[in-house]
């Protein structure tokens, strides 16, 4: 319940800073740039499209969110709140993954990809990774540009492998790096859907257990330390 | 004019404590080297695998714009992001209101980096440049570049009220690249609906390598500027 409530509450705060505006318009600007695509090119686009930018948001966005809740103080008053760090984290993590999807199945469907359950099942899973990196990255952040800075190995390290598929380097252990298995799902011509999926989930679990850690330890600082 | 020194002494003793200034003086460099040794090995690579004479060569020419242009933009990016978190402690109205000024405080959070990103542009572009272009086009380019640093960064300034709305408007104010792909792949005169991006006519100075388009970019681009400006000033004072 307290979950949810939460979830709720970042959904209210994102359509408030207008995060719901902003992705509408990328949306529009997204779907003009795929209709002056070529039909044969239009299904890598929207993937690229896709994972680059709903699927990543939460990279992106994260810093500034967490940034702002440090400057109001929020930080204090939950930790001294029943609430706990698992649940303010997937808060964050779950509200952002609904609008990537949301923006994402719009591009999909535009797209013409080849699987839309397993293209939003991508979509969650990489946009449940990059808010959890987002947010390690934001907890250790005193000023935006630090955000920026401690966000860019994060890019590099889920962006890089995946540029390999374009040149047409496969190969079937890429599965095991959670951008590819990402894109793989996006685009709908996964080697093995069901080890892209595993694959994700795998990767998943370090990551929100190290968010976690982060979150509890930032929240035991604002409260005034662990007793 | 002391205290504007002093206040952008403040932003780069901010960005250095950050180790932003690092990367934004390494980042030029390593995207030259990207662009002047990857992207020949690069189209080498593809005409080899496609059998075609020229792939990318004829767009060197936009590679060369897209270092210029990204100079600047990072270097105000910064400054608009400390203008983001000094607003969150609300202390842009309270610089603003001292000796320094509103001017003053965008000159030394926005102007004064503009000017040094658009001199290490110039000497970044000289060296990396890819393409034949023209070194006086490519010198008016990178000053253009730099009004655009100043437009994208007035852009996250004047509009966001915290800094959650200032990355989504650092999000938004890429639309105004988008007229370098515009200018790229819509035919004339459809192209011309994007007449208000300074970017459009930059790609086609360097495209059509005519001087003469870089009028209507520094002109849409100083408009942008004074338009932008109006909102910040009154952003202040409301």
């Amino acid at each position: 319940m307290r979950l949810w409530t939460l979830t709720l509450g970042d959904v209210r705060f994102q359509w408030k800073y207008g995060f719901y505006l902003l992705y509408a318009i990328f949306a529009g600007v997204y779907l003009l740039a795929l209709s002056a695509v070529p039909q044969s090119a239009r299904q890598i686009v929207a993937t690229v499209m896709i994972y680059t930018d709903p699927a990543a948001m939460g990279l992106f966005f994260m810093g500034a969110i967490i940034l702002l809740e440090k400057s109001q103080r929020v930080h204090c008053a939950l930790s001294i709140s029943p609430v706990r760090a698992w649940e303010y984290m997937l808060g964050k993590l779950l509200s952002l993954a609904a609008i990537g999807m949301l923006v994402g199945l719009i591009l999909a469907i535009a797209g013409g990809v080849e699987s839309l359950p397993l293209c939003l099942a991508g979509i969650f899973f990489m946009s449940v990774l990059c808010s959890a990196c987002g947010l390690i990255a934001a907890e250790r952040s005193r000023t935006l540009n630090q955000f920026i800075l401690l966000s860019v190995p994060f890019e590099i390290l889920l962006c890089l492998p995946p540029i390999l598929l374009l040149f047409g380097f496969e190969s079937p252990w890429l599965m095991l790096h959670p951008g590819v298995a990402a894109v793989w799902l996006i685009y709908g011509d996964a080697p093995s859907a069901l080890l892209c999926l595993l694959s994700l989930a795998v990767w998943c679990v370090p990551a929100l257990w190290l968010c976690k850690k982060s979150v509890r330890r930032y929240f035991a600082s604002a409260g005034g330390g662990m007793l | 004019m002391k205290a504007v020194l002093s206040a952008t002494k403040q932003l780069f003793a901010q960005l250095w404590s950050d180790v932003m200034l690092i990367v934004l003086m390494f980042v030029p460099i390593l995207m030259g080297l990207v662009f002047r040794l990857g992207v020949p090995a690069l189209e080498g690579y593809l005409c080899a695998r496609l059998t075609k004479a020229a792939i990318l060569a004829p767009y060197y020419p936009v590679f060369d714009l897209l270092l210029s242009l990204m100079t600047p933009i990072m270097f105000t990016a910064a400054g608009a992001m400390v203008i983001l978190d000094e607003a969150d402690l609300g202390l842009t109205r309270a610089i603003a209101v001292t000796p320094v000024g509103r001017r003053g405080y965008l000159l030394s959070r926005i102007g004064v980096p503009a000017a040094f990103s658009t001199l290490y542009c110039v000497i970044a572009t000289l060296v990396f440049r890819i393409s034949d272009i023209r070194t006086s086009l490519l010198v008016l380019l990178d000053l253009c570049s730099g009004v655009m640093g100043v437009v994208t960064a007035l852009m996250i300034a004047s509009f966001a009220k915290n800094k959650v709305e200032g990355l989504a408007y650092s999000k938004l104010s890429g639309l105004f690249v988008l007229g370098l792909p515009v200018a790229l792949l819509v035919p004339v005169p459809s192209q011309y609906a994007a007449g208000l991006l300074p970017s459009l006519w930059m790609t086609k100075a360097v495209m059509e390598d005519a001087s003469v388009w870089l009028l209507p970019a520094f002109l849409t681009a100083v408009l942008w500027c004074v338009l932008l400006y109006r909102r910040f000033s009154q952003k202040l004072l409301g």
